[in-house]
């Protein structure tokens, strides 16, 4: 049961799959079912989530099970269609396309369809009011297109969900998810540096090497054409406080001083990166670290394709495991003994 | 006249309302939908209101009040607009959970607000009780904000939830199902169904009580919130006048004195409002004054003021003692008639057609009007603005004019702004008589360096017509 301990360790949790049928609900009504009974939880899910069939391939999805004492956040449509008994506890002030988002505590299992908040900030604002039900563990089921659900602002810890749908090939397949991973797993920036940086939310800034901070004066990354020069000639950190993309990657890769400065970006969600022009980036001796870290607790993989390819699911646990370095499990083959 | 009709006249009645902080949709809807007080019945009764209230919450605010009072802000903070759910309750519909949990939320909210109210002893201010919708909503007297189909609604749902709760077993997937659990939860469901049908037919008789409760929790937020705006803009509460005279004393203008001190907090200089006095009754008064002599604000601070006060607000003077008027009309020239296309004249004197209007409806009537006919040449001007000062005399109205012509007659009182003291602008009024129209404006002008030729160029020619006349 180490993979529900490593769970019980943090208060919060995002589930995330790199690809649509990936196995996300899967794993996390895995996770809802093996949850020790003392344990309370509050479970969302970003968006559309939870419906019965895939709304995109039309594959059958299963439903989300909850316990009693679970409290959930869905929307009112939803909430109408549930079938759970379930006491409402509050009416929230976010909103889905599906109407306003509601809270309750399920009096006797069964089977709902989760939508909750759409937005990386309104999930940031349910998961505080949340607060006030006073749960052990919650639980968000974020969506593939909107990573920023798995920030750390809003879980300190993290699943990622992979498998054939995202790629048929295993070697794709492991170099891709490989490289998600290691953009979790960057390091932390050093504690002084993190602490000129925090709190700063637009524009580019620096420290120089006697510990000043530098205010290259550009709203984001993306106006960096203006300032190559500034930027590589004298900081020894320099931090994308919006997302990091390829060009500004690519400035700081082709500055003869690359090897001496420490790239700094909020989070992994902030990433918007080819895997291609990172490596470049790292082989001429680039560092990429974040101010804010979550724990990647493990990676599952679905090795069933929506259209019925089936990897060995043996064979792509082993390989992936060696490549990520993070517990990998197969939740539908192995289930029994995780 | 609603207060929202009132919110485009050109006198900073806007900002007074963007000001107010006022925490629930409900109170914002109370307010711009609240109509004109024109008796003064209402308007002494609010202004009792407001002033005990202000004086509860202010006058020797201890750290228990200002706690109690964040606390009440924060309950009507969580007060929604139900309207729609009302709606359709009255209708028939059968409510959802959802919206009977609203309906609870709402009782239980009545309940703290009016806790809150007793808490801080605020006088004139009554909560409806919900207690009876509450009740219906809360069979089992937990009080809590909640709500499911609780068991204790029918002896039979209880039975069948706990026979679904042996069969379910501990597993709450209930896809492994046996025909009899199917059974029973469609049972439940039914069930659940007939109480939902029955609370919604039991709340139907108490509507009017649950819009009652939500008025009241609004309006309360806005009186909190004009309390609020007294103390921090300094208003006063205003006497009713006993005799159709209207008087300011220190009257100024919350807008001017907030970009003043705005200039100010950006390390511009420090400029201070002069606080101006005015008494006008049933008569029509002409202002005159120098340019930049603060004429128009005058008119736009009698529209303002007259508006706070049929409005309940807080009044922005040291001391006002104001008279009840059943109709505002201002003409404070705006541009504003770009958009329908016509003329600055055209725009103008339709406005002052508009107050005339007014005027024979016989109605008690405060007019507003600020340099009529000022876009036309000066003699059809002089006898326009004669014309209509002779109409409007002997009439029950207030009319508070500013001109720059020189009008004839003794059938209006005359006020001037002092103006240009030792370089320096006297905003004050006082009495003065005919023909004593300023001549500043060249002077003013040189104040704000203007092109210097042109300037003199005008005084040369002012000074050789000057000679022609002698």
């Amino acid at each position: 049961m180490s993979f529900i301990s490593d769970i019980l360790k943090f208060k919060s949790l995002s589930i995330v799959g790199l690809e649509k049928n990936t196995g996300k609900t899967v794993c996390l009504n895995f996770i809802l079912d093996r949850l020790p009974s003392t344990c309370r939880v509050a479970v969302t899910s970003i968006g559309i989530d939870g419906e019965s069939k895939d709304q995109v391939t039309g594959t059958a999805k299963p439903e989300i099970i909850l316990k009693e004492g679970t409290i959930f956040s869905t929307s009112e449509v939803f909430y109408a269609r549930r079938r759970v008994l379930s006491e409402l506890l509050e009416i929230t002030s976010e909103r889905s396309s599906l109407g306003r988002i509601v809270s309750a505590r399920v009096l006797r299992g069964g089977k709902v369809l989760l939508s909750g908040p759409s937005s990386a900030q309104s999930l940031a604002r349910w998961a505080s009011s949340v607060e006030k039900f006073s749960p052990d563990l919650t639980i968000v089921d974020g969506a593939l297109s909107r990573l920023s659900s798995a920030s750390p602002v809003i879980s300190e810890s993290l699943i990622l969900t992979t498998g054939a749908a995202y790629s048929v090939d295993m070697a794709t397949l492991v170099r891709r998810t490989k490289f998600i991973v290691e953009l979790v797993r960057l390091e932390r920036a050093d504690e002084a540096v993190c602490q000129k940086f925090e709190g700063l939310e637009k524009g580019v800034w620096g420290i120089d090497s006697e510990g000043n901070l530098i205010d290259f004066h550009v709203e984001s990354s993306l106006a960096i054409d203006k300032i190559k020069d500034d930027v590589t000639g004298r900081s020894v950190a320099v931090f994308a406080a919006g997302a990091l993309t390829d060009r500004f990657l690519g400035m700081i890769s082709d500055s003869k001083r690359v090897k001496e400065i420490d790239l700094v970006v909020t989070d992994f969600t902030k990433i918007f990166v080819s895997e291609e022009a990172y490596r470049v980036f790292l082989k001429k001796g680039g560092r990429l670290k974040v101010l804010r870290k979550s724990k990647l607790i493990a990676v599952c993989v679905n090795p069933t394709s929506p259209r019925g390819f089936v990897l060995d699911s043996d064979v792509l646990c082993e390989k992936m495991r060696q490549a990520v370095g993070v517990p990998v499990y197969d939740i539908v083959k192995n289930g029994e003994d995780i | 006249m609603l207060f929202r009709e009132c919110l485009d006249i050109p006198c900073g009645i806007r900002f007074m309302f963007d000001d107010l902080q006022l925490q629930s949709a409900c109170g914002r809807t109370r307010l711009l939908h609240s109509p004109m007080m024109k008796t003064r019945e209402e308007v002494e009764k609010a202004y009792k209101t407001l002033g005990d209230c202000y004086r509860t919450l202010y006058s020797n605010t201890t750290p228990q009040v200002s706690s109690s009072l964040a606390a009440l802000k924060h309950r009507l903070m969580c007060l929604r607009d139900i309207t729609g759910t009302l709606d359709r309750l009255s209708r028939d519909v059968v409510l959802d959970d959802v919206d009977l949990f609203e309906i609870k939320y709402v009782g239980l909210l009545a309940g703290h607000v009016s806790e809150g109210v007793k808490a801080l002893g605020l006088e004139g201010v009554e909560i409806p009780d919900m207690e009876k919708v509450v009740s219906i909503l809360d069979p089992e007297g937990m009080r809590i904000e909640s709500f499911y189909v609780y068991d204790i609604y029918s002896k039979e749902l209880g039975r069948i939830r706990a026979d679904i709760k042996k069969l379910q077993g501990l597993s709450p997937d209930v896809s492994v199902t046996s025909d009899r659990l199917l059974e029973l939860i469609e049972k439940e469901r039914l069930l659940e169904r007939d109480i939902r049908e029955n609370l919604s037919h039991l709340l139907k008789n108490h509507i009017a009580e649950i819009r009652q409760a939500i008025d009241a929790m609004g309006d309360l937020d806005v009186l909190l919130a004009k309390c609020l705006q007294m103390k921090m803009m300094g208003l006063c509460i205003p006497a009713v006048s006993e005799d159709s005279e209207t008087e300011y004393k220190g009257m100024f203008h919350p807008f001017i004195v907030h970009v003043y001190e705005n200039q100010a907090a950006l390390g511009g200089k420090k400029k201070q409002f002069q606080p101006v006095d005015l008494k006008f009754g049933l008569e029509s008064v002409t202002i005159i004054g120098a340019n930049m002599g603060g004429k128009s604000v005058v008119l736009k601070m009698a529209a303002l003021n007259q508006l706070l006060f049929q409005f309940g607000f807080g009044v922005a003077a040291q001391e006002a003692r104001i008279d009840i008027k059943e109709d505002i009309r201002v003409c404070i020239g705006d541009d504003q008639d770009l958009s329908s296309g016509l003329s600055s004249f055209a725009g103008e004197v339709k406005a002052i057609d508009n107050v005339l209007r007014g005027m024979r409806t016989g109605s008690r009537m405060l007019a507003l009007i600020d340099e009529p006919a000022r876009t036309t040449n000066p003699i059809e001007g002089t006898a326009l603005v004669q014309a209509l000062l002779d109409i409007l005399k002997d009439r029950k109205i207030s009319v508070l004019m500013t001109t720059h012509y020189n009008v004839p007659g003794d059938f209006f009182r005359r006020l001037k702004v002092r103006g240009l003291v030792e370089g320096k602008m006297d905003y004050s009024l006082m009495e003065t008589v005919e023909g004593e129209i300023p001549h500043e404006a060249i002077n003013v002008a040189r104040s704000l360096d203007i092109d210097a030729q042109w300037l003199d160029d005008a005084e040369k020619i002012l000074a050789k017509e000057d000679i022609g006349n002698n």
